[in-house]
């Protein structure tokens, strides 16, 4: 069996916190995945608005803007999503943090 | 010192102007230096030509009389005009004065600032009867000033703006200079006689009121003020919104030979902020203001942030990009472009997008031969709505026969996102691919569904070169021809947001309107529907209040339907109790009851 991932939810969910200053409607998530369904960039690779949502929740964020950096910005999510989460925004602010993220600033 | 006149009370005063031209003077020099070389070589192509006198009379209407002002906002343009062209008026009459009465045309500046304190026994009723009137006409402006201050909704305008330190020290000082000059004029009258008819009068009554002793300590006193606050003015004019009376003189003779702003931001972004008065005239406009959304993102919070080389995410994104600020500023300030400079300058270094995914696209088998020379291209938001999906099928193969649908199953978005978020190269790399996408499904003509779409595949050159990009209004006109599809319905059309920058023409739209019922103008002219995806860190909430807005500039009562030419217009105004619907709808069911 592989190595299981840790996760220090404790510790490593600043991003989440960071992110829902800026952007609170990313707590109105139900993960209902239409977004991922409609998704341009998920037809040719495995990015997912959904898993993005749920890895920053979870402090999972240690490669979290490989996922990000494949969105093409084209605001399909944004427009279908049914509780009115706004996934650019939230897109483009993990983008910037996870950049200081990596930089050691967080 | 015998020629340079020189007196201890113009010393405050000559300090300030020298600091004031010298701070100036550095800075729009640093600023113009350091321009791109196409920008340089543009200024010295046309130096010297016609553009440079089109460049004076800009400079004297907008600087001094405001023309653009008096056809926005009368009131307003009162203000601006009594300051500006009064007080330039006044320092022009007594130069001319001076430069009578010391016989030489050139004289140091402070003689003729205090001229009736150098030449007290000067008696020339038709001059200080000139000055006096100005004066008037100056301090008038001042009234006007209170009264915007106290009551900004008596100059139409609703959001006050917010005033720095700096800001306040100027504008405190510019309060104190005329008053302390029709006082100081007055008192100097009231010792040597010679007054208008204000500042003769004000003197009678002093030199009633106090014996002359006081009164020449008083007019020494007050003399010495005035320099010193003249000097406060200027010093803080280069670090308060005031910059603007000289940034505007480079600003509008840069403009006139072809300057502009760049989307990646040159140095002539900071000439712009810097010629920005603050008029509000911008945030009026603003639709997120006026419908009472918010004020983060307003026009004038942004020019702001950019002099003070401020960038705040919330401040950039809060915006539809809609242009209207950009329309009605009197300064010409590119708004849009400087906005999106400044999101660039702040993106970019980290939020690269890694788009290498697409070359999955280039191994798309397609038909060798395709079936017919006609493609549609559909766009992000027109696969939302499968009705409009639907007709344009519907419509196509009743035209053509048979079609190209290019984004069927592979999609891949304009680039426009991107590109407004300020991932510009980004942008070009995704626009480039679909360029080579579209172009390797063979076809010649590429009807677009989405305005915004239509508006950057428009200026693609690789892709115009090859192939005829239609708006499919335009499509739909040339394609219907004659046919009838008469109906007696009442519509009314919501207009995209291309049109407004040009970039779209909707003539074609009004023809097929007429074709199809009648056409009723809008109470007032549309501005944005708030689902504009260029404002990411618009909340869902917001956009309703938005579109809410928006749908009171319909006259319900007297429209049948509300007519869209743009998906996302229509998903954001469908949930207005209204009957709306997309163009492409009503021609495809007209199309299938009559033929």
């Amino acid at each position: 069996m592989n190595k299981l991932d840790f996760i220090d939810i404790v510790n490593n969910n600043i991003i989440y916190k960071k992110v829902i200053l800026r952007e609170p409607s990313i707590r109105n998530c139900i993960g209902c995945g239409k977004c991922v369904a409609t998704c341009e960039a998920a037809f040719y690779t495995d990015f997912s608005m959904r898993k993005v949502i749920y890895k920053v929740r979870r402090g999972d964020v240690a490669n979290i803007n490989k996922l990000t950096k494949l969105c093409m910005l084209c605001s399909k999510c944004s427009n279908i999503c049914p509780e009115g989460v706004n996934t650019k925004n939230i897109i483009l602010i993990i983008n910037e943090l996870s950049s200081s993220l990596s930089n050691g600033e967080l | 010192m015998e020629g340079y006149y020189y007196e201890p009370y113009i010393v405050p005063f000559v300090i300030g102007v020298l600091f004031l031209f010298a701070r100036i003077w550095t800075r729009f020099f640093s600023w113009i230096s350091v321009l791109p070389k196409s920008d340089k070589k543009q200024i010295f192509r046309n130096a010297i030509s016609i553009h440079t006198f089109k460049g004076l009379w800009e400079a004297f209407s907008e600087i001094l009389l405001h023309l653009r002002t008096f056809y926005i906002n009368k009131k307003l343009w009162y203000m601006h005009l009594s300051l500006a062209f009064g007080w330039f008026l006044m320092i022009a009459v007594s130069k001319v004065n001076t430069a009578l009465y010391l016989k030489s045309p050139i004289n140091p500046p402070y003689i003729e600032i205090f001229f009736s304190k150098y030449f007290p026994n000067y008696c020339n009723l038709l001059y200080s009867t000139v000055m006096d009137v100005l004066l008037c006409f100056v301090l008038s402006g001042y009234v006007m000033v209170a009264i915007k201050r106290r009551k900004p909704e008596a100059f139409g305008l609703k959001v006050s703006l917010q005033r720095s330190f700096m800001d306040n020290v100027a504008s405190y000082s510019l309060w104190m200079i005329f008053p302390l000059r029709l006082i100081s004029e007055s008192l100097n009258s009231g010792i040597y006689g010679c007054g208008g008819f204000l500042t003769g009068t004000l003197g009678e009554l002093a030199s009633m009121v106090f014996p002359e002793n006081t009164l020449i300590s008083l007019n020494n006193f007050s003399w010495w003020i005035y320099s010193f606050v003249s000097a406060i003015f200027m010093i803080s004019i280069p670090y308060s919104r005031y910059l603007h009376i000289f940034a505007e003189i480079p600003l509008i003779f840069l403009r006139n030979f072809g300057i502009k702003a760049h989307r990646i931001p040159t140095t002539f972004t900071f000439l712009e902020s810097a010629a920005c008065s603050r008029c509000g005239l911008c945030n009026e406009v603003c639709p997120l203001i006026k419908s009472g959304v918010t004020t983060v993102g307003a026009p004038m919070a942004m020019i702001k942030n950019v002099r003070a080389k401020k960038r705040v995410f919330e401040v950039l994104d809060t915006c539809l990009m809609c242009g209207e600020c950009e329309r009605i500023c009197p300064v010409r300030i590119e708004h849009t472009t400087i906005r999106l400079g400044e999101k660039y300058t702040s993106r970019h270094n980290y939020s690269r997008f890694d788009l290498s995914y697409l070359e999955h696209l280039d191994k798309v088998q397609r038909d060798s031969k395709p079936k017919s020379k006609v493609g549609y291209f559909a766009g992000c938001s027109t696969h939302h709505d499968l009705y409009i999906l639907k007709s344009m099928t519907k419509i196509l193969n009743y035209f053509e026969g048979n079609f190209v649908f290019v984004d069927d199953e592979y999609r891949i978005c304009c680039g426009a996102s991107l590109r407004n978020s300020g991932n510009i190269n980004d942008a070009e790399r995704l626009a480039d691919k679909l360029d080579d996408f579209i172009l390797q499904s063979g076809i010649t003509k590429l009807v677009v569904n989405c305005p915004t779409c239509y508006k950057n595949l428009s200026i693609r050159k690789k892709l115009t070169s090859r192939v005829e990009v239609v708006f499919y209004t335009d499509y739909i006109v040339e394609r219907v021809g004659s046919l009838s599809l008469k109906g007696d319905v009442k519509y009314s059309l919501y207009t995209p947001c291309p049109v407004r920058d040009g970039s779209l023409d909707i003539s074609s739209t009004h023809t097929l309107i007429n074709k199809l019922g009648t056409y009723v103008e809008p109470n007032e002219k549309n501005i944005c529907c708030g689902s504009a995806n260029f404002a990411t860190s618009l909340s869902y909430e917001e956009r309703v209040k938005v579109s809410n807005f928006e749908i009171t500039r319909f006259d319900s009562g007297n429209i049948d339907e509300i007519v869209t030419i743009c998906p996302s217009c229509k998903k954001a105004l469908k949930n207005n109790g209204v009957k709306i619907r997309d163009i492409s709808e009503i021609i495809a069911n007209t199309l299938q009851k009559t033929h």
